[in-house]
């Protein structure tokens, strides 16, 4: 089933990556895998998924595939704790959630001593809801300026989970805004030029995030089916 | 309170620092050294030239009380990145970490510095001075060795310009004693602006009390 449903969405992506004349390429597909087996992570890692993401760092570590499926990259989609810190490092190539400076530099120095250097991206709260994790657009320039000061990480660029709505093109504004963002803050030099990673758009919104420049999709159910909770 | 009687000491180096001791040896001065034991309290809305001077002041003020009729020198030294205050390193792992923070890059280093004498109230001089430092881009295994040589351990920021340290510094802009601990350039011309001591002229003789 992994496999006819990574057909499909590949097919989505495309045509949306094409209603916009991007290069489907650049979109990639982090299979959100909460509460999904080891089994399922792997299949899907067998059928060309490359990004797979969790959203708790112990279960990240029980339910981590085997290298011997195939590469792929391991990212942190849910909120850290700064002291689960060091056991992220240890676990994960990248953390898309970043939103606070403790953490991030809780972060550096645990890849210094891991003796790896870690991907991260800052999570921005779009839509100011108190509930949502994320740091604001108004302070993020402070962060992502210091965050790119340190040596042991790298800026791979910004992560958003706007509202939830029925209808996904609601959520195009919080895409578009977070773009804009991007480019802003590369060109006022902010951030680097190689920080163009977009990760926004899950399940039910995607399509409408690759149309405004994600390039990194986070799906759950749309790969793996609706989650069964033991 | 014990108030020493003893005034023939007119200068107190109120560090324990060895570096600042040597500095101050180096221009001429007679003193001696008396450790502050105030407590060093961060605040961490404080900027940094606030800091040093600060505490500069509260150890040369501590150690007055107990010699009001010197002429004391408090001074402190911090090393900041990218605004982050790097302090003296609390084990192995924080050294390394330092360093890995300043390799391949610019950092500022700030002293404070308080020279004060309770028996000349307003005559009070609390300054600071600024430099910056590259260090070398430096690998895991040097960022190790350089450990590995205790060196870094006691030192603001996990390194001694003026010892091993000086292999990795690259360029140094402004005052190097700065760097050192204690800014001899500025704390000459402050000693001889009070009348204590001018290293280039009158050997110390206190103009205020003949």
């Amino acid at each position: 089933m992994i496999k006819e449903n990574l057909d499909l969405l590949r097919m989505k992506i495309l045509a949306a990556a094409r209603r916009t004349g991007r290069d489907p390429n650049t979109v990639r597909i982090v299979a959100a895998a909460k509460s999904q087996s080891r089994d399922s992570a792997e299949e899907a890692i067998r059928e060309g998924v490359t990004l797979i993401g969790h959203n708790y760092v112990q279960e990240a570590v029980k339910e981590k595939p085997s290298i011997g499926c195939g590469p792929f990259e391991y990212h942190m989609i849910g909120h850290l704790q700064k002291n689960k810190a060091k056991k992220a490092v240890e676990i994960f190539d990248v953390i898309q959630t970043l939103d606070d400076w403790a953490t991030a530099e809780a972060l550096d120095r645990a890849a210094y001593e891991v003796g790896k250097s870690l991907g991260v991206m800052i999570q921005v709260n779009l839509s100011g809801e108190p509930q949502k994790s994320g740091i604001s657009r108004n302070e993020a320039n402070a962060l992502i300026q210091k965050t790119e000061s340190l040596n042991n990480i790298r800026l791979l660029g910004l992560m958003t989970m706007p509202p939830f709505f029925d209808d996904p093109d609601a959520a195009r504004p919080f895409f578009r805004e977070l773009r804009q963002m991007r480019d802003e803050l590369i060109a006022a030099g902010v951030m680097e030029r190689s920080a163009t990673e977009l990760s926004m758009g899950m399940t039910g919104d995607f399509e409408c995030a690759v149309e405004e420049g994600a390039t990194l999709v986070r799906i759950g159910t749309a790969l793996f089916g609706v989650r069964i909770y033991a | 309170m014990i108030i020493n009687q003893d005034t023939s000491h007119r200068i107190i180096l109120a560090s324990a620092s060895p570096r600042r001791k040597e500095l101050l040896e180096a221009i001429g001065v007679q003193f001696i050294v008396r450790p502050s034991e105030v407590e060093e309290l961060m605040d961490p809305d404080e900027i940094p030239e606030d800091q040093v001077q600060r505490l500069a002041f509260e150890k040369a003020s501590d150690v007055a009380k107990r010699y009001p009729e010197s002429w004391v020198l408090g001074a402190d030294t911090i090393v900041v990145i990218d605004g982050r205050i790097l302090g003296k390193p609390s084990d192995r792992a924080e050294a390394e970490y330092m360093l890995s923070t300043l390799s391949g890059k610019t950092h500022n280093v700030f002293t404070g510095y308080a020279i004060l004498n309770l028996s000349f109230p307003g005559s009070n001089i609390i300054g600071f001075s600024r430099s910056e430092v590259l260090i070398r881009q430096l690998t895991r295994d040097e960022i190790k060795g350089y450990v590995d040589t205790g060196e870094p351990m006691d030192k603001a920021g996990a390194y001694a310009i003026q010892g091993v340290g000086a292999a990795i510094v690259e360029k140094v802009y402004g005052s190097y004693t700065n760097v050192v601990g204690l800014p001899l350039c500025e704390v000459g011309r402050d000693f001889k602006k009070l009348g204590i001591f001018d290293f280039l002229g009158v050997q110390q003789d206190d103009k205020r009390k003949s």
